[in-house]
């Protein structure tokens, strides 16, 4: 029987999209696929959770907002389509983003290092588990 | 700032395109400014027309691409309470005489990361989340236990009690909370613990106001704003941060199945429907015409709001019924008059062959009339001629009265059936229009 796929919590998701924003401004649908990837499809941020977690980032001023004009890669790949396409906006992490970021990452580390303590050192991964 | 709906994209707007359909409908259920709306259903749209596109490329069909794109998006009305959830706008606050700001510390412990927080067996918390952090909400991290000591639990560990949580100022309305004391931080609470440890700072506060004189009926309430944490009664916040808003109640006073509702009568509903015994000093409502002013806290108006929504979702219910039963009224009268011309139909085709038949009788007497008149031109008539020519006179006379009846009854006949045909297609076009105007 296959594992259940992990289930992201808020602070999982907002640690992840932060990590992704890090390297470079993406847009929503951008970040879900990019998430998605990384994980191996693992974890998946469907955009009930990602749109409003976006919002709630750039009302606290943790990531800067812009928008640009896009066309449908459809559309685009068709050649000759000169209509005003539809709008996209883009995310990019701002340095009270960054500094959320580090303290995340602390946090997380802190708290796998806790866990860590508690594994016997000889418990050896179940099979199929990713090294 | 709205942008132009584009028509030639092939998965872009157009009124048939099921995209914007879908988007329609989910803007409708958002309760947000128009620009906030239109930003949200930019961003979704762009997800959406995305994801389609990236279906296709797989080798999806168009039609399939967009069912998908959508169904992964989930409950479309939990979708738009989640987005209004997230893009509801928090008020800057400002503080006032008599408060007091108290420092806040780092958030103190593990700031651990895990699904909830729940309480271990040893008491210590495992916190759901950064306090200040808006996407998670603070949490109480201990119980809050008396001073060794000490027999009671005092306000200032309250106070420090949430100070371990958040990372911004705290700013506490300490006159607030105790209008008749000068000495506010060592005042006791006559609770030896107050078991707040996993609670999140509401659910707390609701322990901790239990606790206090006064507080059931006002209870103690932390507020955020955009750089500080504020903590007074509820009763500060309402009167603090009251707002007055208009509005428009016209459309609600005439229900559609009941009488016209007075100005007065719809003022006093709402505010016996909306926390009663607010009004008067925390709030105050009047309706001038058909306007209800409220001069409330936003939390205030929030059920105002919904209140007043689900009135609206109400009549408009009771509308679509009335249009329901109208066009099954509609419907019944239609197939009766139906019914009614093809009955119409036989009579008048019967008596049209009557009148046929009467009209050749008519005419058979006419010739036997005229053929006795002939042959008694020139000479005198026969007894036989006599009576003949006075049987004619009579069958022709009764004849042209059975005729005159029969083209009136089939006359009227006849007026019906066009009638009838005229109100069959009035009743039809009735249902077309309402058929295609009322939900599916």
């Amino acid at each position: 029987m296959p594992a259940t796929p992990p289930k992201l919590t808020p602070q999982h998701a907002e640690l992840l999209v932060l990590s992704v924003l890090a390297e470079q401004p993406s847009y929503g649908y951008a970040i879900a696929k990019q998430i998605a990837a990384r994980s191996d499809e693992a974890f998946r941020l469907p955009p009930s959770q990602l749109y409003p977690l976006m919002t709630r980032l750039e009302k606290q001023g943790v990531v800067s907002t812009s928008w640009e004009e896009v066309k449908s890669e459809a559309r685009r790949s068709e050649g000759g389509d000169d209509s005003p396409g539809r709008r996209r906006k883009w995310y990019t992490l701002a340095p009270k983003g960054r500094r959320r970021l580090q303290q995340s990452v602390d946090a997380h580390r802190r708290f796998t290092a806790l866990i860590d303590a508690f594994i016997p050192a000889d418990a050896a991964p179940s099979p199929g588990a990713s090294a | 700032m709205s942008k132009l709906r584009t028509t030639t994209d092939p998965v872009s707007s157009s009124a048939s395109d099921p995209i914007d359909r879908w988007l329609d409908v989910f803007v409708r259920l958002l309760r947000l400014s128009p620009a906030e709306s239109q930003r949200i259903r930019d961003e979704l749209e762009d997800h959406l027309r995305a994801r389609v596109d990236d279906l296709m490329l797989v080798g999806h069909t168009e039609p399939d691409a967009v069912r998908t794109a959508v169904t992964e998006l989930g409950e479309t009305a939990e979708l738009a309470r989640q987005f209004q959830s997230a893009a509801k706008p928090r008020r800057r606050l400002t503080m006032l005489a008599g408060s007091a700001i108290v420092s806040a510390g780092l958030v103190v412990g593990a700031v651990l990361m895990t699904q909830s927080g729940t309480p271990s067996a040893a008491g210590m918390v495992v916190a759901g989340g950064q306090a200040a952090d808006q996407t998670t909400e603070p949490v109480f991290l201990h119980d809050i236990v008396s001073a060794d000591g000490e027999p009671d639990v005092s306000f200032r560990q309250v106070v420090d009690g949430i100070d371990d949580v958040i990372d911004e100022p705290l700013i506490v309305h300490y006159g607030s909370i105790f209008p008749d004391s000068l000495v506010y931080t060592n005042i006791e609470l006559l609770r030896p613990s107050l078991p707040v440890a996993g609670l999140s700072l509401e659910q707390g506060l609701t322990v901790v106001s239990n606790a206090m004189p006064g507080g059931y009926s006002d209870p103690l309430v932390i507020q955020r704003s955009d750089k500080a944490y504020e903590l007074a009664r509820r009763s500060f916040f309402d009167r603090r941060d009251a707002v007055l808003i208009e509005y428009d109640v016209n459309h609600l006073l005439r229900p559609p199945t009941a009488e016209a509702i007075g100005p007065q009568e719809f003022s006093d509903t709402v505010a016996a429907l909306i926390e009663p015994t607010l009004w008067g000093d925390r709030a105050r409502l009047g309706i001038v015409g058909t306007t209800l002013l409220i001069h409330a806290h936003p939390r205030i108006h929030d059920q105002v709001a919904d209140l007043l929504a689900r009135i609206e979702d109400r009549y408009e219910h009771q509308r679509a019924e009335l249009r329901a039963t109208e066009l099954q009224r509609s419907e019944t009268r239609r197939q009766h008059l139906l019914g009614e011309i093809v009955r119409f139909e036989r009579s008048a085709e019967r008596l049209e062959g009557e009148l046929r038949i009467a009209r050749q009788d008519l005419f058979a007497a006419r010739k036997v009339l005229f053929r006795v008149e002939s042959d008694m031109r020139d000479r005198e008539p026969t007894v036989e001629e006599l009576v003949e020519h006075a049987a004619a006179q009579d069958e022709i006379e009764t004849m042209t009265d059975r005729v005159q009846v029969l083209e009136t009854r089939s006359g009227r006949l006849r007026g019906t059936i066009s009638d009838y045909m005229f109100e069959v297609s009035s009743l039809e076009a009735l249902i077309a229009s309402e058929g295609a105007s009322g939900p599916e």
